[in-house]
């Protein structure tokens, strides 16, 4: 795979999902705030495609982007928490699964990208929570405000809304599909 | 053949046990793990979401505050945190501007020589009156603080260092027994003093008050301000004050008065400092460089 497609990639969808926010998180009720996932359409879109030790690398760089720039609380009212690692390790088990699953699908279909982005990204989604929520049981200082069940549903429905918006974003990758060049770098894996 | 103690595989598991570690950690452990890489993610992304954050709020000028799902009790807890917040914020913005109005008057004064000088801002931990009145500082040597070093409240001379370990110092206050201090009176004024007198002035037995003699045809009146003058005649007694000194204000003439044993050829004026020596909560202390 091509690294600086991978960046540029990377920058350009952070820098939607970032600046855009306002514009398509649901503004009420119990999903309030939910707002779809670019990052993780992305990182889905390559654990189909490239090799392991590639996909590993992506999903673990893509999922720290999302520790850093989604606070998971305040801790004063203009103190945000953010708390490097349960997004990582989430992306990180999740694109072990959709490494497990992809040899089940059509890599080259915008439904494989949709459907592969509801799954795996409830799954990511869901050892997300599970992480925060097992640090929330430790005697450490718990974070504030942060209820599992809350978290479980607002995130649930983020990844709805991420496998909808990964229908035009499949698009759009699978158009650039050949500058990747994915398949060039097979057999140069990282991790064996 | 030796193989390469850092393979992928275990450099996978460290990243991996790095994670786990920030994602159990203290919350101030995390935060502070997580600050550098985010705050170099924002000066990248922030250029570019800028101008779309501004776009996405302006297309969606309808979108409901988060208060807005929240209870009532729930709303007044927060107002009431929020109002604490504000309160803090405040009055740490108020002591941080009295701070910069003292120390742009320092910086900006003609009569004080501070161009080699670094201020050391200092909070002061323990005032102890009685027969020799000290106050205690929150920094020591580890900030380049010295025996000797003056210590000032603005232009306001407070006293010297008198003692000093590595995180904090004592400070001799400028109105222990004993001190004599050379002063020139001058009107309180930004140009150039129509007149000067100079004279030797004391500290009164257990006030911050100051006292000195002068002729009666001295013009001095209340409200003129007495600006330390380093004399060359120091007594043996008393450690000569440093030159950055100079020029630093003692205290303000509150009143004249005859003097009870020369009446018609001398007065007493008394001196107070401008700042309440007990009452002092941060001072400069001034470090040579």
């Amino acid at each position: 795979m091509r690294w600086l497609v991978f960046f540029i990639f990377t920058f350009v969808l952070l820098t939607l999902e970032v600046g855009l926010r306002p514009l398509w998180a649901l503004p009420i009720g119990p999903y309030h705030d939910a707002a779809p996932s670019l990052l993780l359409v992305l990182g889905i879109f390559i654990s189909i495609n490239a090799s392991s030790g590639v996909v590993i690398c992506a999903m673990l760089l893509l999922g720290a982007l999302v520790d850093l720039t989604q606070p998971i609380g305040k801790l004063e009212p203009i103190r945000e928490i953010v708390l490097l690692g349960p997004s990582a390790l989430g992306f990180f088990l999740g694109g072990l699964l959709a490494m497990r699953l992809r040899t089940l699908v059509f890599r080259d279909s915008v439904i494989t990208l949709v459907v592969m982005t509801f799954t795996v990204g409830l799954f990511i989604e869901l050892a997300t929570v599970l992480i925060i929520g097992a640090r929330q049981l430790l005697p450490t200082d718990p974070i504030p405000d942060w209820h599992i069940a809350s978290q479980l549903m607002q995130r649930a429905m983020s990844v709805i809304y991420s496998a909808i918006v990964a229908i035009a974003l499949g698009l759009v990758l699978g158009r650039s599909r050949r500058a990747w060049q994915f398949y060039a770098s097979r057999g140069s894996s990282m991790l064996g | 053949m030796r193989s390469s103690i850092i393979t992928p595989t275990r450099l996978l598991l460290l990243v991996l046990a790095f994670l786990l570690f920030s994602s159990f950690a203290r919350l101030e452990i995390a935060i502070s793990i997580s600050a550098p890489p985010r705050d170099l993610i924002r000066m990248g992304l922030d250029p570019a979401t800028y101008p779309l954050h501004a776009l996405a709020t302006s297309l969606r000028g309808d979108v409901a505050p988060t208060i807005a799902t929240a209870s009532p009790d729930e709303l007044a807890e927060e107002n009431r945190r929020l109002l604490q917040y504000a309160r803090q914020l405040e009055d740490q913005l108020r002591i941080a501007s009295d701070r910069i109005g003292e120390l742009s008057q320092m910086r900006s004064s003609t009569a004080l020589k501070l161009d080699n000088i670094r201020l050391v801002d200092a909070g002061v931990t323990r005032w102890q009156g009685g027969a020799m009145p000290t106050l205690s500082i929150n920094r020591g040597s580890d900030d380049g603080i010295a025996l000797g070093m003056i210590v000032a409240s603005g232009a306001n001379l407070i006293g010297r260092i008198a003692s000093v370990s590595a995180g904090s110092a004592g400070v001799s206050l400028i109105n222990a027994p004993g001190t004599l201090l050379d002063v020139r009176i001058l009107p309180p004024t930004t140009g150039p003093a129509p007149h000067e007198v100079v004279v030797q002035c004391q500290p009164m037995q257990g006030s911050e008050t100051f006292w000195a003699e002068a002729a009666q045809s001295d013009p001095i009146q209340a409200g003129d301000l007495a600006h330390l003058r380093l004399a060359d005649n120091v007594l043996a007694s008393q450690m000569r004050w440093r030159d950055e000194a100079a020029g630093m204000i003692v205290g303000q003439v509150m009143r004249v008065e005859d003097h009870p044993a020369d009446p018609k050829l001398r007065t007493r004026v008394l001196i107070e400092p401008r700042r309440k020596l007990q009452n002092l909560t941060r001072v400069v202390v001034l470090v040579p460089r």
